[in-house]
């Protein structure tokens, strides 16, 4: 690797260290909380470092970030699923635990968000997260999942439909 | 009505991320996420500047490698093997070893005339010498000039008399045409003749 290119690279990487607050928001959307959020956002940047060789157009380095982002929250959620198989009890608390008193409290409107977040179906979910949590435009989530705007569309539309009949099964 | 309903609801949804947003961005901020990653990233800033080309690209550098084998282990059997005209030189000399009448006659470098007496003989060894040839399927080669080469290596010192190849007329003494040429009297007359004119060339003789 030439010194130039490495000086390239490095620059490059730097921009891509202004888009951490975002990386954090999308992180946040795929996570339970912002602990592993922040865990998550480290790990698309350790992953960005070490393939930032691999981009050869700088100018997308946004929409690559994002992909990488993307990629790494699904991997997070996978693993996740496969330590939960391997748990013998889940120590997650039931329906019946929670009161409708309960259901006001700040922390419990978040879990039941989160939960119905969790359930949507992959690709619902990356638009929604993208789009409310990363405040990504229609064009740049287009553009991160290699689909049209009109599906973007369509699909985000879906996602928050369904995220609000979960939340509605959840309280009632 | 539905679609009204559906989209207050998601104005609270929305608060509600947005809120959770606000307060994580805010542990965000204070946490050490900068000095973390470059705990990470550091040691491996030093390894990467010295990453070789295999193992950013290794699918195209095997190919290479192979390729640069394949292309040495060409390169060391044809520097190697002996060439076609090595081996017919080889087979020529086991021929001409077995053929003691003809080998007398280049050892005395002795130049034999059709009005010599030992024509005869020179006529036979060269024949037997011929058709022994042909049976160990040598390569359509030039008898001429594979004499000279025996010769040669019999004694190194008449390389000089490399003129004697450049003389040869291509095609005149090629061995399917001579044994051709054997079958009909008067062609085989004139084949002798020619091969005493190229041994006086090679001996020297004018």
């Amino acid at each position: 690797m030439t010194d130039i290119k490495r000086t390239e690279q490095e620059k490059v990487f730097e921009e891509l260290m202004s888009y951490k607050e975002i990386i954090f928001q999308i992180c946040l959307g795929f996570s339970k909380n912002p602990w592993d959020a922040e865990d998550l956002t480290q790990d698309v940047y350790l992953k960005a470092f070490r393939n930032i060789h691999s981009l050869n157009d700088p100018s997308f380095s946004r929409e690559w970030l994002f992909k990488i982002a993307r990629n790494t929250c699904f991997d997070f959620g996978r693993k996740l699923r496969i330590r939960r198989i391997f748990q013998l009890k889940s120590k997650g608390e039931t329906k019946e635990d929670r009161t409708p008193e309960s259901l006001v409290a700040y922390g419990e409107q978040l879990q039941v968000l989160k939960k119905a977040v969790k359930q949507l179906p992959k690709k619902h979910k990356e638009v929604f997260v993208l789009r409310e949590y990363g405040n990504l435009s229609y064009q740049e989530i287009a553009a991160v999942l290699g689909i049209k705007n009109g599906t973007v569309m369509s699909r985000l539309k879906r996602a928050r439909q369904a995220v609000i009949n979960q939340i509605r099964e959840e309280i009632q | 009505m539905s679609e009204i309903r559906i989209q207050d609801d998601f104005a609270r949804v929305k608060k509600l991320i947005d809120k959770e947003k606000k307060q994580s961005l805010e542990l965000f901020r204070r946490s050490n996420f900068h000095s973390r990653l470059q705990k990470k990233i550091s040691p491996e800033s030093q390894k990467k500047r010295y990453f070789p080309f295999w193992q950013n690209y290794p699918v195209p550098a095997l190919v290479i490698l192979s390729l640069v084998i394949c292309v040495g282990v060409i390169t060391l059997v044809r520097v190697f093997s002996p060439s076609t005209n090595e081996k017919s030189v080889k087979i020529f000399e086991e021929v001409l070893s077995q053929a003691a009448a003809l080998q007398r006659i280049f050892n005395e470098e002795k130049v034999v005339s059709e009005s010599d007496s030992e024509f005869f003989n020179f006529e036979w060894a060269l024949k037997r010498v011929l058709f022994s040839l042909h049976r160990r399927n040598i390569p359509d080669e030039d008898v001429p000039f594979l004499v000279y080469k025996v010769l040669c290596s019999v004694d190194p010192a008449r390389e000089d008399t490399w003129i004697f190849q450049k003389k040869i007329d291509p095609g005149l003494f090629h061995l399917e045409k001579e044994l051709e040429c054997l079958r009909d009297q008067d062609c085989r007359h004139q084949f002798y003749s020619q091969i005493i004119e190229r041994l006086k060339e090679v001996y020297n003789v004018t």
